[in-house]
């Protein structure tokens, strides 16, 4: 029957609209990360809609956070492998 | 007394009192049955104007009984209302136009309905059915009875002679010169310039082959009209109604706003003993055809004529007043209920729509996907949600979770009770079709029926929240969506248990995967799971060699819910929303990319894929080389584009305004809904009208423009293949590709 | 504090307002809410809950002080005129006039609607006041049912109708 409410993405780009400003201001390089925490904020819009939060910039808040985070996990498993492989480097040069 | 047994061709109202009926008698005659039938339709409201009202109707010159009685509405039950019973049905609409006027404050029951939707309510009729009929020596019907059922899925089929006309054009592009004509018996061909012979060889043909159902193409917005003109100016009666009182009726065309979208329906021309159906106006007719539309007729009861322009919703809506009217429950104009109150939050809640996941970007090997069967309609038939069910003070069964309403159980809803038969029907349909041989004799028309019903029950969620349903709800639409979300999020959660990965949900479809799990059996425990944890029915829908999801043509880091394509291991390719799937892709594009899918479906699996790359270069090469040494035929070039608004309400110059700009000036003007077929042209104006009446020069095509388009389509199928670059091409031919 | 929601007892306000007003329009609706409970009608998809709760900062507390209903189609306007009590609590009747531009509906009984509740909005305002707000009507509508509910308002608030379109001048 017409949803009044906005959808998900719709808020989304409205918060992102608000800060259009902000990130005019930003340096190129600085707009690139920018643009990726809403990447990343998009991705999860379907959790964002779900948990129905009565601010839902808390959320996408919350989804970047997430993604940022998994790129450390991500990360921190690399350099647990490259130091396992140095470990092993060193213990056979030895 | 004479008995009669065939097929119920049409019910219509008689001009004087009752209703006709058309009979295929199993004697080979086609006998028009007369039979009395009175309507009755009823009002509510204050007693003074009730009594005011009763006055009014006294007065009208109508042999009409009334009153006083008590009938129950869905929402407020026993209600007292003024009945009013009159002979003929036909008179009922323009005395219903009056008392809108003069009683607008009343609310009116059974005033508009259709007199089939009323026959069907009591003597289980509809469209077709198998009839065994008792009737005096005036064809005066005394007893009627019906022999099968609509939900039969092996009915006999009834001896239809159909009459096909088609024009040797496009009528709207050229003016056709002839009409090729056939039927069982005879083929001829025309010439519509030499009108004596034109006229009395159809006049013949009609006689002689006397068809039950007239195929055209055009025959609603061009050919009857020009026909019919003709015979009124030469004095040459054209036999197209088989009933000698009836009169061939016209139905204006027009635009309305529905589902999101401008629609358009032509002007309509219906007859009275024949059925005429024009395909290039019937809705859904390539997706279905007639075996489709006499499977919509037989499902809602709506005659044949009228179910072939009609919208699904209409169908649903006479589906719900049929089940209604069978339980003698009022059908009102409109619904009467309004939205409970909410609170701000509570509206923010529950306004939210269905789930949608984003799929993970990039080509997946061993994939399945599996749907629930008709999501929405289950999940009301399955919870009982009803305009009526919904909304209610007590809750007596489990609501979905985040659900504010609570839905009644006790009593099976009117809408649940419409649906399940419906889905039952398509249930078993579904099931023959699969283990079915593709060249069975009755794959064809199961496959037809089932693609009528799942228009039907898309439709039916929709329905419910439609402002001017009538017998919706807000509330009722939002359980469904609030079932909806906890279905798929427990199928989700099934998966995740065991130790599946899920790639995308999608409103009721889940793409799964599991290293080492590609055969149909690997997946029948997570069908049972998800079965048990949402009582609703799943299945698999296949299991693809692999399926590339693709991401947003702006943001290559975005994926798109409905945008992939995917070989399933038998073969098929599936694709949604790349430009194979899109109407307002030129056919020489579409061709292209279904043939490189073609090439890439080849491929046993996903590592195989870059072996057809030669292959798909050499394809690629050869197009670019026809597109520049003008191979291609010109229609190939054409855009569908759909006119959204009338021609002073653009704002700027776009394609769309150009072309309706140059048809206008031809003297052919569209309507919004309408499509408007467009070539991009060089220089000025960037488009140009197909059906504008010249030739256009092959020169003025803007070839730049169509290589771009090539370039696109090519990427959307090839970039998840190659991981984004298109390095296996020459950088010469990349160049070409680029500009 | 916003006065574009000036709501008095014993009156009614009928609030002309073009579209780009509405977040304003939602922002005042949620600081009144701050004050207590009030009643809205939305009649022309108007009310995004969204919107309302931002500006109440997210305080479930504040935005449940607003009770809303929503009509589709005129008749579901005026029963919704018909079902509200008068009260202490003040009512605010957004896009009023957006369901009567239904060329399905004909004219006399869109005409015999509005009558009907122009009595329904002498009636609210009686109670703890009343505002009614509608949008200007673009010249596909009907003026006349603009016209005779300007004509029946205790006190019409007309805003920003028509906008100047300033020049942009090059910057160099």
């Amino acid at each position: 029957m017409g949803n009044v409410t906005p959808t998900i993405t719709d808020i989304l780009h409205r918060e992102e609209a608000n800060l259009a400003k902000f990130r005019r201001a930003l340096r190129r390089e600085d707009q690139v990360v920018f643009d990726d925490l809403f990447v990343a904020a998009y991705k999860h819009r379907a959790a964002a809609s779900y948990a129905g939060h009565l601010l839902p910039f808390e959320t996408f808040l919350l989804a970047m956070q997430m993604e940022d985070h998994k790129e450390v996990m991500c990360l921190r498993r690399e350099v647990e492998a490259l130091r396992s492989q140095i470990r092993l480097l060193l213990s056979e040069s030895k | 007394m004479n008995q009669y047994s065939g097929w119920l061709l049409d019910i219509y109202s008689h001009t004087e009192r009752g209703v006709v009926l058309w009979l295929l008698c199993d004697d080979g005659q086609r006998r028009r049955f007369r039979q009395d039938f009175p309507v009755t339709f009823y009002a509510a409201g204050p007693s003074e104007r009730l009594r005011g009202l009763w006055k009014f109707l006294e007065r009208q010159p109508l042999r009409m009984e009334l009153s006083r009685d008590e009938r129950r509405d869905l929402f407020s039950g026993s209600t007292i209302v003024l009945a009013a019973t009159i002979e003929s049905p036909c008179a009922l609409p323009p005395l219903f136009q009056m008392l809108t006027r003069y009683f607008p404050d009343l609310i009116f029951y059974n005033a508009d309905l259709h007199v089939a939707l009323r026959y069907a309510a009591i003597y289980k009729t509809f469209p077709l059915a198998r009839c065994h009929v008792l009737a005096d020596e005036q064809d005066a019907i005394h007893q009627i009875k019906v022999l099968d059922s609509k939900w039969d899925i092996d009915h006999e089929q009834p001896p239809l002679r159909v009459l096909t006309i088609e024009p040797d054009a496009d009528p709207f592009h050229n003016k056709p010169g002839k009409i090729h004509l056939r039927s069982q018996k005879n083929n001829m061909t025309l010439d519509l310039e030499k009108e004596t012979p034109l006229l009395g060889l159809l006049g013949y043909l009609l006689k002689q082959d006397d068809p039950d159902l007239i195929i055209t193409t055009y025959g609603d917005t061009w050919l009857l009209p020009l026909l019919l003109n003709l015979s009124e100016k030469r004095d040459h009666p054209l036999p197209f109604n088989r009933d000698p009182d009836g009169q061939v009726s016209y139905r204006k065309e027009r635009s309305y706003f529905a589902y999101n979208q401008v629609i358009y329906r032509g002007q309509q021309v219906h007859l009275t003993g024949r059925l005429h159906l024009d395909i290039r106006n019937t809705v859904m007719y390539g997706d279905y055809g007639v075996d489709g539309v006499l499977e919509m007729a037989r499902v809602t009861s709506l005659p044949i004529q009228t179910v072939a322009r009609v919208s699904p919703g209409t169908g649903i809506s006479a589906m719900q007043i049929v089940t209604a009217l069978e339980n003698e429950i009022l059908v009102p104009l409109r619904k009467e209920q309004v939205e409970r109150t909410k609170t701000a939050s509570e509206l923010f809640h529950d306004d939210m729509g269905g789930t949608v996941y984003d799929p993970i970007i990039g080509l997946h090997e061993d994939v399945a996907e599996v749907d629930f069967f008709s999501m929405y309609p289950s999940i009301m038939v399955r919870f009982n949600i009803s305009p009526e069910t919904v909304g209610t003070e007590k809750k007596t069964f489990e609501t979905a979770a985040g659900l504010t309403s609570v839905v009644k159980r006790e009593e099976l809803g009117l809408i649940p009770q419409t649906l399940a038969p419906l889905l039952e029907k398509r249930f078993d349909l579904k099931s023959r079709v699969l283990s079915m041989s593709k060249f069975d004799c009755r794959y064809k028309n199961y496959k037809a029926q089932a693609a009528a019903h799942k228009w039907l029950l898309v439709t039916c969620f929709g329905y419910l929240g439609y402002k001017n349903a009538r017998f919706g709800r807000i509330e009722a639409h939002e359980a469904v969506t609030a079932y909806g979300r906890e279905v798929l999020l427990r199928a989700k959660e099934a998966a995740e248990d065991l130790g599946f990965r899920v790639l995308h949900l999608y409103v009721d479809g889940m793409w799964v995967q599991k290293p080492g799990s590609r055969a149909a059996q690997d997946f029948q425990p997570l069908l049972d799971e998800i079965k048990a944890r949402t009582s609703l029915p799943i299945a698999l829908d296949g299991i693809y060699k692999w399926v590339a999801f693709l991401s947003s043509r702006w943001n290559k880091k975005i994926a798109v819910p409905n945008r992939y394509f995917g070989v399933f291991q038998n073969g098929e390719i599936k694709t949604r929303g790349i430009e194979t799937r899109r109407h307002d892709t030129p056919a020489f594009i579409r061709e292209t990319q279904m043939q490189i899918l073609e090439a890439l479906a080849k491929a046993s699996d996903a590592k195989e894929l870059k072996d057809r790359l030669p292959e798909i270069r050499r394809l690629i090469r050869e197009k670019q080389t026809a597109l520049h040494s003008g191979h291609i035929p010109l229609e190939k070039f054409i855009v569908h584009q759909t006119v959204s608004r009338k021609l002073e309400d653009f704002k700027s110059p776009s394609p769309v305004s150009t072309a309706l700009e140059q048809l206008e000036s031809a003297g052919k003007s569209l309507r919004p809904g309408q499509s408007v077929r467009l070539v991009y042209t060089l220089g000025m104006p960037r488009a140009r009208a197909w059906d504008v009446g010249t030739s256009l020069d092959p020169r003025r095509v803007n070839i730049p423009r169509y290589r771009r388009l090539l370039s696109r389509a090519v990427d959307t199928v090839l970039d998840p293949l190659t991981g984004g670059g298109r390095s296996w091409l020459t950088q010469v031919e990349q160049l070409v590709l680029d500009l | 504090m916003d006065d574009l929601l000036d709501l008095r007892p014993r009156q009614w306000n009928l609030l002309v307002l073009p579209d780009r007003y509405r977040n304003r329009l939602l922002t005042a609706t949620a600081h009144l809410a701050v004050n207590g409970p009030l009643i809205v009608l939305d009649c022309g998809r108007q009310f995004d809950s969204s919107m309302v709760a931002r500006a109440a900062h997210g305080r479930a507390e504040f935005i449940d002080q607003i009770k809303v209903q929503r009509a589709f189609i005129c008749y579901e306007a005026v029963k919704l005129l018909e079902k509200t009590p008068v009260g202490k609590t003040p009512i605010l009747v957004l896009g009023f006039l957006s369901t009567f531009y239904d060329e399905n509906v004909k004219m006399h009984t869109r005409k015999f609607l509005l009558e009907s509740s122009i009595k329904h909005f002498e009636r609210l305002s009686q109670g703890a006041g009343l505002a009614v707000t509608i949008h200007p009507p673009s010249p596909h509508e009907d003026f006349y049912l603009f016209q005779r509910l300007r004509s029946s308002a205790s006190q019409v608030l007309v805003y920003g109708t028509s906008m100047t379109k300033a020049q942009q001048m090059d910057l160099f």
